[in-house]
């Protein structure tokens, strides 16, 4: 357990099955029988991981809210 | 093969074409990279959050460096970046990362389409390199690739010459926007490979007389570029029965 408070989802029409997140973050990301990434769980990585796996996204398909539900990627 | 961070020094930069470059990086820190063909390294850009995704266009054997290709056209913060690199710069970069490689050959794929729009050859000459000269792979092989003008065109004479190479590879280059004198396939890539694998019941073995074969449920594509190509190429292999599971693609995305 990570303790993390970055909670990530994924936007599934925007994954394009890059991968960059699961390379980053393998604890979190996976990708799924159509090669879109989904979540594994929130407490697989910390929180610069997860926050970094979402700013590699080349479409920007991962969105991560902090503890209090405010977006912090994609910028708005 | 985990994720890091590696540093290395730019060797070369080649203008290969129009808008095509291509950058050679010697590795400094490690000095070695193990990864499979078809993988992309995450290059740190300065002044960039995050991170961009450039493929591997060099087999996996030249591990003591990559090389990667530069479409300059999009015009992305990270392509400038890679375009403004002059040898003895220095670069950071995480690799290996990205899905985009060659099934295990346990996995039934007895013949190999490639079929790639623009740079989305990058991954697929990596794939071909590593499959046709390193690992000396005598599965039947083609290459589809598509591209919008002459003056775009290049590793042309490689490829062409890798086909004169090995007798189990076959070379297709496309140009949707030709010159008047352009002998070769025209229109958009999916035409093309179409027209040459009309009906893959009966596809036989490149340049040699033959048996034709079932080979429907034993061919593997792996498709990379623009998405409309791959949504189509995908569409039409699937209505002709290649199995899901063997189409593999990698979209680029702009």
């Amino acid at each position: 357990m990570t303790n993390a408070k970055y909670k990530v989802s994924v936007d599934r029409a925007k994954c394009i099955g890059a991968a960059s997140c699961v390379a980053i973050a393998a604890k979190t990301f996976k990708l799924d029988a159509e090669q879109k990434a989904v979540v594994i769980t929130q407490d697989g990585d910390n929180d610069d991981d997860k926050l970094l796996a979402a700013q590699s996204c080349p479409t920007g398909a991962i969105i991560v809210v902090d503890e209090k539900g405010n977006q912090i990627w994609p910028r708005k | 093969m985990a994720i890091q961070t590696y540093r290395a020094r730019v060797a070369e930069h080649s203008y290969l074409a129009s808008k095509y470059q291509q950058v050679h990086l010697e590795l400094t820190e490690p000095p070695r990279l193990e990864f499979r063909a078809g993988q992309y390294v995450m290059m740190k850009v300065p002044g960039v959050t995050g991170v961009r995704q450039y493929s591997i266009t060099s087999p996996p054997s030249m591990n003591h460096a990559i090389e990667l290709l530069v479409d300059v056209i999009p015009g992305g913060l990270g392509s400038m970046y890679l375009a403004s690199l002059a040898p003895g710069d220095e670069v950071e970069f995480m690799a290996p990362a990205g899905a985009f490689t060659m099934a295990h050959e346990e996995g039934g794929e007895e013949k190999l389409l490639f079929v790639a729009t623009g740079s989305g050859i990058a991954p697929v000459r990596a794939m071909l390199l590593d499959l046709l000269v390193d690992k000396k792979d005598t599965r039947p092989m083609w290459l589809h690739w598509g591209l919008r003008y002459a003056e775009d065109v290049f590793w042309f004479d490689e490829f062409s010459q890798l086909a004169e190479e090995y007798d189990n590879f076959t070379f297709d280059l496309t140009l949707s926007k030709p010159p008047e004198d352009w002998e070769l396939c025209t229109g958009y890539v999916t035409q093309c490979v179409l027209k040459h694998h009309s009906d893959f019941s009966t596809m036989s073995t490149p340049r040699k007389a033959g048996p034709t074969l079932h080979a429907s449920h034993i061919i593997a594509a792996y498709l990379c570029g623009n998405r409309r190509m791959i949504e189509d190429v995908r569409m039409e292999l699937t209505r002709k029965g290649v199995v899901g599971t063997r189409i593999h693609t990698e979209q680029f995305y702009s």
